[in-house]
């Protein structure tokens, strides 16, 4: 199963009034999460393809990529060589 | 006792309504038409209430607590917040809060553990179906199944979900008339990099398991079969349930669009109903 903290920021972040305190105090507001330094980076990079390999819900990457304006060819183009069966697969980031 | 009026399975991708003007003007026309036929149908047929076997996508749900079955037991149910684009109605939608309450009686007292929520926010899933059908004045029961966080039931326990729904209505006094709509799939893949592909091959397989009746071998396959088709082809377990409801009859199909700019190979299907099995 993923790693649950990521996906919390991901799904947290949806909803407008976390957003916005997200937007104004970035650090701040990741900090509350007990985040890695690799996940932090991820995220403040609008990073998929590094959100996907830590295991991101495909579903919240979605809203991710809506929210944070990624267009699909940007998105396609970072996940480029990545499969959904290997992330599926026993051991697999999405497993 | 309820006679059950339709089981049906229709796609339920978000582009129906995002991007419902983009396709061309002759799939717009064969697709949506379908989905009104069906709203038109429901309403001919009398169904007194519909129960929408549908999937949140982590929009009333999260990880922190999913459950494998949620069964929506109230009078009304708005859309999901983080679905802003969703066309709610005034209100919300109504549910048939008697059937839902009932279900879930009969549901735990035939071996399922359905989570039982008195409050459920609504996702595209159950939204874009009716929606597209016109929105039929018909109060609806959702019974969602995970479909999106893993791990996740087998699909054989869909199948019998269906039995299990099928036997409650026939023997639940509170209506006269019931229909039974499935929504989602078939291949699809969202979030992940294949997304916008369409397995055409996948959906032309499993959509002729259905026509040739043979949904008890489709609750069969492996999670690896099914992961064939994309993530959003675990949508499957709600066709499944919608087939057993109707007896696993033998489907028609309505429609089978594929098309590219909604990411989907848009389909409705229609079980007969049959003796229940």
């Amino acid at each position: 199963m993923s790693r649950y903290a990521i996906n919390k920021f991901v799904w947290d972040i949806q909803y407008p009034e976390p957003r916005a305190r997200y937007e104004a105090d970035p650090e701040g507001f990741l900090a509350r999460y007990e985040l890695t330094p690799e996940e932090v980076t991820a995220v403040r990079a609008r990073g998929i393809r590094a959100l996907w390999l830590l295991g991101v819900n495909p579903y919240l990457l979605r809203f991710f990529q809506l929210r944070a304006g990624v267009e699909e060819g940007a998105f396609h183009e970072a996940l480029r060589g990545l499969t959904y069966l290997d992330s599926v697969r026993e051991g697999g980031t999405h497993g | 006792m309820a006679e059950v009026v339709g089981c049906f399975a229709a796609s339920h991708t978000p582009l129906f309504v995002l991007r419902a003007d983009r396709p061309a003007p002759e799939v717009r026309a064969k697709v949506f038409g379908q989905f009104e036929r069906l709203g038109r149908t429901l309403v001919e047929r009398g169904a007194e209430a519909l129960i929408v076997l549908g999937n949140d996508h982590l929009q009333a749900f999260f990880l922190d607590r999913n459950p494998a079955l949620a069964v929506g037991v109230a009078s009304r149910f708005r859309a999901v917040r983080s679905e802003a684009w969703l066309p709610e109605r005034p209100g919300g939608r109504p549910g048939h809060e008697a059937l839902a309450g009932y279900l879930l009686r009969a549901l735990l007292a035939d071996g399922f553990d359905p989570t039982a929520c008195q409050e459920l926010p609504i996702d595209h899933s159950v939204v874009v179906p009716l929606y597209r059908m016109g929105d039929p004045p018909i109060p609806i029961v959702p019974v969602l199944q995970n479909t999106v966080a893993p791990p996740l039931p087998p699909a054989a326990r869909a199948f019998e979900l269906g039995r299990s729904i099928r036997r409650a209505l026939d023997a639940y006094a509170g209506a006269r008339r019931a229909a039974v709509l499935a929504t989602g799939g078939p291949s699809h893949w969202i979030g992940t990099p294949e997304m916008g592909r369409i397995d055409e091959a996948w959906d032309r397989k499993v959509i002729d398991v259905c026509v040739q009746g043979g949904a008890d071998a489709l609750a069969k396959w492996t999670q690896p079969e099914i992961d064939a088709g994309g993530n959003g082809a675990n949508e499957i377990r709600n066709w499944l349930a919608a087939a057993a409801a109707a007896g696993n009859t033998k489907a028609d199909c309505w429609v089978y669009q594929p098309e590219p700019l909604w990411y989907i190979g848009a389909t409705i299907l229609e079980w007969p109903v049959g003796p229940p099995i």
